[in-house]
């Protein structure tokens, strides 16, 4: 994982560390088992909250990106929190499974990881 | 992926270059577009004409890092053996800064390697080499390369980026940003390592002030090339389209807002990411390959032991080879450009073993891949090279003094690359050196010239591949390079 986010050898200095953009790291931040275990925990916290969607999207925006989402944002982010109860409708934990995946969504915005 | 939307005057400059480079559209830019009701902009990957008619349409860059001996490879001294021991006239070394040698008590080294004539051409290739001896008539070995950086790191740097300082763009970023990449479902630009790794590491293959989608991609070199291909537990494809939907659109108002180039670069890679999901475990599943095939590529081949600190540890035979034949793969499959690395050929000292060692390893499965190309007729449009930042000093090199000399030191006056495939004239030896390898005589090749000649091999112009970046526009180049006709078929 350290590769993937331009960690140099360690053996070796470097003067500067690289920024790169690859699909690896997308890959990483989707699908390893350390980020979707904080997107299962933040999941968690979303379904537990009191309140409309809107006001837990917005909780969750704010966890994440540190800012309230933009009308657009919001509208895009309910969308998909339909599209997956949709699919999660009749399956055990179906209204958990759906915010893990609408939490794992807001941790891979680009508003989000790691920035310098 | 750090990246900050800091909107300085330059990323204004960044995106405008970023859009008008773009062509027809998918992804997030078609997002952005159909927000904005604006004209289609394209994914900056989409295949792009070049200037004229190109020969190569794809390359395969072999980097052995460190400087492998040109003296004991590609370019017989004879005469370094009757001068074995001796020093060498002051006028040659008065103004020559050296990495590590002590200009005092240094002497010539000779070498213990025999050559011999190779294909029709009569190539002089080492002992070291006899796979690749067989492939003479194929390759264009040039023996009057020259540089300016006489270490690791600043080398580097100019052979892959065209200049020895951070922040330029690598070749294979520089081919992908003006001919995008045929590759859909790949990226344009795939980097392979094996050994302990370079020391320029991912400067490499860095895109420099070019928007981070035309950074190079590094595949792992042990277990899969790829990790995380499948979605955590009750994400089935479904819900993974949806996610990666989403993220483009919400990446889309982000771009509106911000006009950060590296926004979309951002995007590209999530829409690329979910599209490796579906391609890469075919890439990387070389149980449907020939057994004659992995054999070849000696995949299997048992690996001498050897006492080699520069190597990298067992396991790099199979590693180097197992990329090999990646390359190939990668190649077949539309990517533009891969960059295939193994350190280390920095033959300070132990030399004979660990040079020994290293050709083991690397002369076959080399050879293995320029066969594979021809019988699948893909030598012709794939590029391939075998470079190294400098090469070593006839000179004996006598860190600290010790006189317990086993190696050489680095030289970048005169040393030895080949070029295969992809519009190249095989079987000639361009260049010339004089009978110690000091210096050379005829045809003298500096990087920027290899780049400019790569590029026009692509049908690029060097002059004209430009990008437009703190006021000036920029080249692979520089302000440097020629196209060296002699290599072109």
């Amino acid at each position: 994982m350290l590769m993937t986010f331009d960690a140099p050898d360690a053996n070796v200095c470097v003067m500067r560390r690289e920024r790169s953009t690859t699909p690896l790291q997308a890959l990483t931040l989707l699908n390893d088992p350390v980020f979707f275990e904080c997107a299962v925990s933040l999941g968690g916290i979303l379904k537990a909250e009191s309140g409309s969607d809107a006001s837990r999207l917005r909780q969750g925006m704010l966890r994440s990106a540190g800012r309230p989402p933009s009308p657009d944002e919001e509208a895009t982010l309910s969308g998909f929190l339909t599209t997956a109860r949709a699919k999660f409708a009749g399956k055990d934990d179906a209204e958990g499974r759906a915010w893990t995946v609408v939490a794992r969504l807001l941790l891979n915005l680009e508003s989000v990881p790691v920035r310098e | 992926m750090m990246m900050g939307p800091d909107m300085n005057p330059v990323h204004g400059l960044a995106r405008r270059g970023f859009l008008t480079s773009a062509a027809s559209g998918t992804g997030l830019l078609a997002l952005a577009h159909q927000m904005a009701g604006a004209t289609p902009v394209a994914n900056p990957l989409s295949p792009k004409p070049s200037h004229a008619a190109p020969k190569a349409k794809a390359c395969i860059c072999i980097y052995l890092e460190g400087g492998p001996s040109q003296i004991d490879l590609f370019d017989p001294k004879p005469k370094l053996n009757e001068l074995h021991g001796q020093k060498l006239p002051d006028s040659l070394t008065r103004n020559v800064r050296f990495a590590f040698i002590q200009k005092e008590g240094a002497r010539v080294l000779g070498s213990p390697r025999t050559f011999a004539r190779h294909g029709g051409c009569g190539m002089e290739l080492s002992d070291l080499l006899p796979y690749l001896s067989r492939h003479a008539d194929d390759i264009a070995l040039v023996r009057s390369m020259h540089t300016e950086a006489f270490n690791h790191h600043p080398g580097q740097l100019l052979m892959n980026t065209g200049a020895p300082v951070f922040g330029r763009p690598s070749m294979g970023s520089w081919l992908n940003y003006g001919l995008g990449s045929p590759s859909r479902d790949l990226p344009g630009y795939v980097v392979l390592s094996s050994g302990r790794g370079t020391s320029g590491g991912t400067s490499n293959w860095g895109s420099g002030f070019l928007p981070s989608t035309y950074q190079g991609v590094l595949f792992r070199n042990q277990g899969d090339p790829v990790l995380n291909l499948s979605n955590p537990p009750g994400v089935d494809a479904d819900i993974q389209e949806a996610t990666i939907r989403a993220l483009s659109s919400l990446g889309a108002g982000q771009y509106k807002h911000l006009g950060d180039p590296e926004i979309a670069s951002r995007v590209e890679s999530y829409e690329l990411a979910f599209r490796m999901q579906a391609s890469a475990p075919e890439l990387i599943d070389l149980s449907r390959e020939d057994k004659r095939t992995i054999e070849r590529y000696g995949l299997d081949r048992k690996e001498p032991a050897i006492k080699a600190s520069r190597g990298g540890g067992p396991g790099q035979f199979r590693s180097f080879a197992t990329n090999c034949l990646l390359a190939r793969r990668l190649v077949e499959r539309g990517v533009r450009f891969v960059n295939l690395f193994h350190a280390s050929w920095d033959h300070h000292s132990n030399l004979d073993n660990e040079l020994t060692h290293n050709c083991l390893m690397a002369d076959q499965p080399v050879a293995a891949l320029l066969d594979d190309l021809k019988a699948r007729g893909m030598l012709d449009s794939t590029l391939v090279l075998w470079l190294s930042e400098f090469g070593r000093t006839p000179l004996g090199e006598n860190r600290g003094g010790s006189s317990n000399v086993t190696g050489r030191d680095h030289h970048p006056f005169a040393f030895s690359i080949w070029m295969a495939g992809g519009g190249i004239k095989g079987g000639q030896v361009l260049g010339k050196t004089d009978e110690i390898g000091w210096s050379i005589l005829e045809d003298p090749v500096h990087v920027n010239d290899l780049h400019a000649t790569i590029l026009h091999l692509f049908g690029m112009d060097h002059l004209r591949l430009t990008y437009r970046f703190q006021g000036r526009d920029f080249r692979l180049t520089d302000v440097g390079g020629k196209v060296v006709n002699k290599l072109l078929a």
